[in-house]
């Protein structure tokens, strides 16, 4: 009880926006990105504003009073939870457009509300106090970082859609992104975990330690390698991006859902000193749950 | 002013009297007739020491009215089988059918005859919470005065749970039913396992907090950190029962290492240090005025004790002639022979007693021992003075407390004699800031101890000691618990039965001891605010007990393990519903002491819930319908319900023949409560009352100390030597003896002079391999409780919002264990396991705390429910269950403690 | 300027929860929920251990995380220091628990049944059910009805029972005292100056309006 304890007020639903949300901005960001190396993207802007939409809807269903849920919009000065919800009104609509016009130069333009909005989540979590796991300044570029690589990966996975584009994706620089930004989130991840070495709860670093196999894993080295691969046997670079993606997105939603869910230990309490009691002598405090005092 | 307060407009004023720290004053809120919140009552704040404030207990109350689980209406049981497996099967009935049933009862007993064949009471009475159920029970001790004789001595927890000896000892050496420390005014307090924190009330915290505030040095001596450990500047984890060694260190220290230092003048003038000791053990005494004998320095002669212009010596021998009276007729005439004053013989027995020798037996470092026994002395400021109302009198801001499991059973006597002695050797026993008494039950009047003091022919505190010579001693017992055959010391007062030893008459249900009658059963046993099923030993023996009893009648809350017996159930209305007026101020249980005295008033703040009806008018329709209600009236007017309602100064006392509806009898009550307390000036009603809530007087700081009244009446403190008792034993034993009667003789080794040192432990381990053929290495834990501050008294159990308070307290949760000694045994915070006691095993969740002793196990309050509804789904274990009740382990005064061997067993993994 | 602060002295304090138990009658919260607390702390080993009761709850942060982050102006802070919340404008995020370093915030979503579905509503429960506050951000408010009486009708807050928390008017040790921090000469500001105090969490640069004394200096 003294202790951090879990947090139990985001679930699933709450991680689903950050996935979603993250997944669907990377995806138009890199949509853009691609389609300046001649691909052609702006199909997956339609994904992309399904899978905000998707993400917000989720946060919809895990609010209290759902029916006043306009009222996520009157703190912009200081809430990068209004302004995920105002930027949102301009990416969806913008993204549909994109999709329905077809319009390379609407899509690298719809990719600036789509980073804005991937910015504004990983604020959310840089700015809740309460729970070390989130409250590092390492949550940013781990959260954009993710959030680009799932794009990418989405993106990989349904590269298939339109003819050529795996061709234009390995013959260009369009892997060499994928691959810096494979690298990125794992120097992002390494990044995350060090700032919290000594700056988290036990139970954080316990949650965060049992995920970093799966990520570093299944994140970092096989996404790397079946890309080097793809670049390598032209035969199967669907296939072998496809899986890249498959790889890169679903390591990006594990490692959210760990941070959200599973690492999301409060502060817990602490004290600096126990007191004197009558003529005593006042004594060393406390801080519960943490390895080492601050 | 546009506004309505935010803390309402309708406030009702009422008490709580749930434990015997209380009563204190509160408002209950009230919106639209339903009670919301309960507030303290600030306008009294000037008026009571705890400025109007109370405890996390009577927040509880709201919800206690509201409860769904209460009993709404009265019930019958209809299957006679009793059992804990047996579904009474109860049935709702009518409040006639109810009374009818018992008033039947009631008039067959009377007219069969109120004594049965064994020679006890056929009709028995428990009430619980150390008395304070009569401050919810309205006028129903009026209806039992016309029923009487009655047995009230089957305890719930009374003797085994109590400070018992120092409520015996206590009340015999300063009128001192309980026992505090002046803590206004105390700079340095010993306390051997006292939970003032949790046990103290709102005055005894509120007192401790200033107290600490002002920078008192508490040094808490206990095997596990409790909650008084925690706001104390000192811990000392002392081995269980082994206190009174640590005692016996801190006199030796006083005694052979300071001597000089001790407060002479005090013990040569209002003790009885300087008697002079003859050969047999009793005082050499003038053979004409049959006076005890001191030497006059100034005349250098023996002269009786209370000899004008003389300076008595305090130590050495003399060779002096005289008489000495022992037991019975024995007499003894000397002719020049070697005495010693009492307080030589003190010095000689104290020698063995060093701090090296105390810390082999207490695991304490006998360097602290030392060292608390000098910080003791040096805080005593022995000479200093204060005034007190204009009287000048020493100041001795030292004091020594005792808890429970220290303060009773075998050990007790020790720990009382050594904690007063401890005052008595600086001059702080009833002075300001010194060891003082708050409150007399023993003794009478009960309304105010100083009046109480009364001069012996010996020259000590005049003793309400039960008979012991031949002619007196009540030989066959007349209640189960021979409470006055066995233990003279308990007296003969309304409270004495409840002293016990009342585990005595659970012990001789199943068989009685020889050349003993076999204990009957009553025949109606009514049953209030107490479960004696969870709150007394060998539970599980008491239970089957209680199922053997013929006709029950319990007063119920909600359904409980004890009356789950029961044959009726009387639903009375609670705490926040009912009227009655009581005696609130002066100086109280615990820590209470006031400024003021008088009355305050218990009135129903919200609708009555469901048939429920008022304790007054239960006990009026019962007087009636068993065609008593002339002398229940006359009791009342006595005084029964807590005043007498004639006196020479007034007269609103109640027509005898007529029935009176409740706040007819309550009106009558504040008028002559109000006319007690004015001299007959005013007479406010019940009216009054209900708007105000209280009506106070002043209360003289002066009388919370005996200093005063002793000075005046020249009274000595019976310390250190115990002739009294001594003689008491004596002839005690030669009347057992004489009915053949041996079972008592370790309890008649305790009556000594000076009580000598025992190895408790020793003792406990001996009873227990003894009675149940086992090896106590078997047994490694010893096992022990404390108190908790949310629960102790409060009869709460079933109220959720105590429970989710108290589980801020991390020790409420199960078995409490030393981190370190768990992880030895590869044991986690969590894990469930099973505690075996050569009696019986429980089971329950392991806390792991860092404040307890390695060797020992602690299980906080009384749980193990499994009838009353709430409670019994907390999978909390009660170390009630594992404690036998043996014979062995009761001491004289017929008290045992709180203490168990044991060993666990892990059964499941932390969930 | 005014700020309200809340001092707590556990050097007094025994932990005896009649604060958690005042607030919770005074604000009629639901089961499980406690705006005000007291937890209990043992720190080191035996038998060199030691155990103190630190009551907690909202500390009314001058840089409130709880208020920067709500989306909806619901939580914000008053000029008298009070962290407040709107129930009419919370949309039940949540996100103010997860930004409190206090764990001081809770939400509730269904009607308080002390006893449970089975038994419903008790009498009290239904008299007080604060239905404003279902489904949205709840936490200690420093009883600030209480203060916004106190202040229009020229009482003093922390000083007279009408315009003070109900968990300072009850603790029976004294330890919770209630005051404006801002005055030189208040109650608080007094035993400021006169004891070692610390706040909890520091270093996170809340702000906290909450102290402990520690010591007398």
């Amino acid at each position: 009880m003294l202790g951090p304890t879990l947090q139990k007020r985001w679930d699933w639903r709450a991680a689903g926006n950050f996935i979603c949300g993250g997944t669907g901005t990377g995806l138009i960001i890199m949509a853009a990105t691609l389609s300046a190396m001649g691909l052609v993207t702006t199909v997956y802007a339609l994904l992309a504003s399904a899978f905000v939409a998707a993400g917000l809807g989720l946060v919809w269903l895990e609010i209290g009073r759902p029916l006043r849920s306009m009222n996520v919009f009157r703190n912009p000065r200081t809430s990068w939870m209004t302004r995920e919800g105002m930027v949102a009104l301009l990416l969806i609509p913008m993204g549909l457009l994109t999709f329905f016009v077809e319009s390379n130069s609407l899509l690298i333009l719809t990719a600036l509300p789509a980073a804005f909005f991937l910015f504004a989540q990983a604020r959310i979590l840089h700015m809740a106090k309460g729970i070390p796991a989130w409250r590092t300044h390492a949550i940013n570029p781990m959260i954009l970082t993710t959030g680009l690589t799932e794009g990418m990966g989405a993106l990989l996975i349904l590269t298939g859609l339109i003819t050529g584009n795996i061709e234009a994706f390995f013959a260009g620089y369009g892997w060499i992104v994928a691959l810096s930004l494979v690298f990125l989130r794992g120097v992002a991840w390494l990044n995350y975990r060090y700032s919290l070495s000594n700056n988290a709860p036990e139970e954080t670093l316990k949650v965060l330690e049992r995920a970093n196999i799966v990520i570093v894993l299944l994140g970092f080295v096989t996404p790397i390698v079946l890309l080097f691969m793809g670049k390598q046997y032209a035969a199967y670079q669907l296939p072998l991006a496809a899986t890249a993606g498959l790889f890169m997105t679903f390591t990006g939603w594990f490692l959210k859902y760990q941070i959200i869910i599973y690492a999301a230990y409060y502060q817990g309490f602490a004290i600096t000193h126990t007191p004197a009691r009558g003529a005593g002598k006042p004594g060393p405090g406390l801080k519960p749950g943490w390895r080492l005092p601050q | 002013m546009t506004q309505e307060s935010p803390t309402g407009k309708t406030k009702i004023p009422t008490y709580c009297y749930q434990c015997v720290a209380g009563p204190d004053l509160l408002n209950v809120r009230v919106e639209d007739g339903i009670a919301t919140e309960v507030q303290p009552n600030f306008g009294a704040a000037d008026c009571t020491p705890a400025g109007g404030k109370v405890c996390v207990k009577a927040f509880g109350l709201i919800q206690k009215v509201y409860n769904p689980h209460r009993i709404l209406t009265p019930m019958k049981r209809t299957n006679p089988k009793k059992g804990r497996d047996e579904d009474p099967k109860f049935v709702p009935i009518s409040w006639d059918e109810a009374l009818d049933t018992i008033a039947d009862k009631v008039k067959q007993i009377q007219s069969e005859g109120k004594i049965d064949s064994a020679g006890y009471p056929r009709v028995a009475a428990s009430f619980g919470g150390g008395g304070t159920s009569t401050y919810y029970m309205g006028t129903f001790p009026a209806f039992l005065s016309t029923l009487t004789p009655i047995d009230m001595g089957f305890g719930s927890g009374q003797g085994v749970k109590c400070y018992h000896s120092e409520h015996l000892y206590g009340e015999l050496w300063h009128r001192a039913f309980i026992v505090a420390p002046d803590t206004p005014k105390c700079d340095y307090i010993i306390s051997f396992g006292m939970n003032i924190e949790a046990s103290g009330g709102v005055c005894g915290v509120r007192r401790h907090a200033d107290a600490r505030d002002r920078g008192v040095k508490r040094v808490q001596i206990e095997p596990h950190l409790s909650q008084s450990g925690a706001a104390s500047a000192e811990w000392v984890p002392i081995k269980p029962k082994t206190d009174p060694a640590f005692m016996y260190a801190l006199i030796h220290v006083l005694l052979h290492e300071q001597r000089d230092r001790l407060d002479k003048v005090f013990l040569r003038d209002r003790t009885g240090s300087p008697y002079l000791v003859a050969p047999n053990g009793f005082y050499l005494r003038d053979p004409e005025t049959k006076k005890p004998l001191v030497y006059d320095l100034k005349s250098k002669q023996a002269v009786p004790f209370d000899t004008a212009d003389i300076e008595p010596a305090l130590e050495g021998q003399f060779v002096l002639s005289g008489i000495e009276l022992g037991a019975d007729d024995d007499q003894w005439e000397h002719h020049n022979i070697k005495v010693s004053t009492a307080f030589e013989k003190l010095i000689e027995h104290m020698k063995p007693f060093t701090p090296l020798w105390a810390s082999r037996v207490c695991d304490v470092d006998n360097k602290v021992i030392r060292r608390i026994a000098l910080e003791y002395l040096d805080h005593a400021k022995v000479g200093e003075t204060i005034e007190v109302d204009g009287r000048t009198m020493p100041l001795r801001p030292v004091a020594v407390t005792l808890g429970k499991t220290v303060n009773n059973g075998w050990g007790g006597y020790h720990c009382c004699w050594a904690r007063t002695m401890l005052a008595v050797l600086v001059g702080a026993l009833e002075v300001p800031g010194g060891t003082i008494g708050t409150t007399v039950r023993i003794n009478r009047p009960a309304s105010d101890r100083n009046d109480s003091v009364k001069l012996s022919e010996d020259g000590f505190l005049a003793y309400p000691m039960n008979p012991t010579d031949k002619e007196n001693w009540l030989a066959t017992p007349d209640v189960r618990n021979a409470n006055r055959t066995l233990v003279p010391l308990v007296g003969n007062s309304a409270w004495s039965q409840a002293l016990g030893p009342t585990h005595l008459a659970w012990m001789q249900q199943d068989k009685g001891p020889d050349h003993w009658p076999q204990a009957t059963k009553p025949d109606l046993w009514f049953v209030y605010r107490t479960n004696p099923a969870v709150s007394f030993w060998d539970t599980e023996q008491i239970t089957s007990t209680i199922a053997t009893f013929p006709f029950t009648v319990c007063f119920a809350y909600t359904r409980d393990e004890t009356n789950h017996m029961a044959d009726i159930l009387l639903p009375d209305r609670t705490d926040l519903e009912g009227l009655q007026l009581i005696r609130v101020g002066g100086t109280k249980f615990i820590e209470q002491f006031w400024d003021h005295q008088g009355f305050a008033l218990r009135q129903p703040v919200t609708e009555p819930q469901g048939d429920t009806r008022d304790f007054t008018w239960i006990s009026t329709e019962l007087a009636k319908r068993c065609n008593v209600l002339d002398k229940y009236n006359k009791a009342l007017n006595r005084g029964a319900a807590g005043v007498a309602l004639k006196t020479d100064k007034y007269d609103f006392s109640l027509d005898v023949d007529q029935e009176h509806d409740v706040e007819t009898i309550w009106d009558a009550n504040c008028k002559a409560a109000s006319a007690e307390i004015t001299d007959g000036k005013e007479q406010q009603g019940l009216d009054y009352y209900k708007e105000k809530g209280y009506r106070l007087t002043d209360f003289p700081r002066i009388k919370w100390y005996l200093t005063a009244k002793m000075e005046d009446e020249g009274v000595r403190y019976e310390l250190p030597y115990q002739e009294t008792l001594k003689r008491v034993g004596v002839q005690l034993g030669r009347r057992l003896h004489e009915k053949g009667i041996s079972w008592w003789d370790e309890q008649l080794e305790e009556y000594e002079s000076l009580p000598d040192m025992m190895d408790f432990q020793a003792l406990w381990e001996g009873a227990l391999e003894r009675n149940f053929g086992v090896d106590i290495s078997d047994y490694p834990f010893w096992l022990v409780t404390s108190r908790s501050m949310q629960y102790a008294w409060g009869g709460n159990v079933s109220i959720q919002m105590i429970r989710e308070v108290s589980k801020n307290i991390g020790t409420h949760g199960g078995l409490v264990m030393n981190t370190g000694r768990a992880h030895k045994l590869g044991l986690k915070d969590g894990d469930r396991v099973e505690i075996t006691s050569p009696l019986s095993a429980t089971r329950g969740i392991l806390v792991t705390r860092e404040g307890i002793r390695p060797d020992t196990l602690m299980l906080m309050g009384q749980f193990d429910h499994w009838a009353t509804p709430f409670a019994k789904d907390f999978d909390v274990p009660s170390m009630n269950s594992l404690v036998p009740m043996l014979l062995d382990l009761t001491d004289s005064s017929g008290s045992g403690a709180d203490l168990a061997r044991v060993k666990i067993k892990k059964i499941g993994e932390v969930k | 300027m005014t700020r309200y602060v809340m001092v707590a002295d556990i050097n007094r304090c025994v932990g005896c929860q009649t604060c958690t138990a005042a607030c919770k009658h005074t604000n009629a919260t639901a089961p499980g929920v406690q705006w005000r607390k007291v937890l209990d702390f043992e720190v080191g080993t035996y038998p060199d251990v030691r155990r103190a009761f630190i009551p907690v709850g909202c500390n009314h942060c001058l840089d409130a995380p709880c208020a920067d982050v709500c989306p909806t102006l619901a939580t914000y802070k008053r000029p008298d220091g009070i962290v407040s919340i709107n129930y009419d404008l919370c949309i039940g995020c949540a996100y103010c628990i997860q930004a409190c370093p206090y764990q001081a915030r809770d939400r509730v979503d269904v009607p308080n049944k002390a006893y449970g579905k089975e038994f419903g509503q008790m009498k009290h429960e239904q008299k007080v059910p604060h239905s404003e506050r279902r489904a949205v951000a709840q936490k200690c408010t420093f009883c600030s009805d209480r203060v916004d009486y106190g202040t229009a009708n020229g009482l003093t807050p922390g000083i007279d029972p009408d315009a003070t928390p109900a968990c300072a008017n009850s603790c029976i040790a004294n330890a919770l005292t209630f005051g404006d921090i801002d005055d030189p000469n208040s109650n608080v500001s007094e035993l400021l100056r006169t004891h070692e105090h610390f706040q909890m969490h520091e270093e996170l640069e809340t702000g906290s309006g909450f102290y402990y004394l520690w010591e007398r200096k």
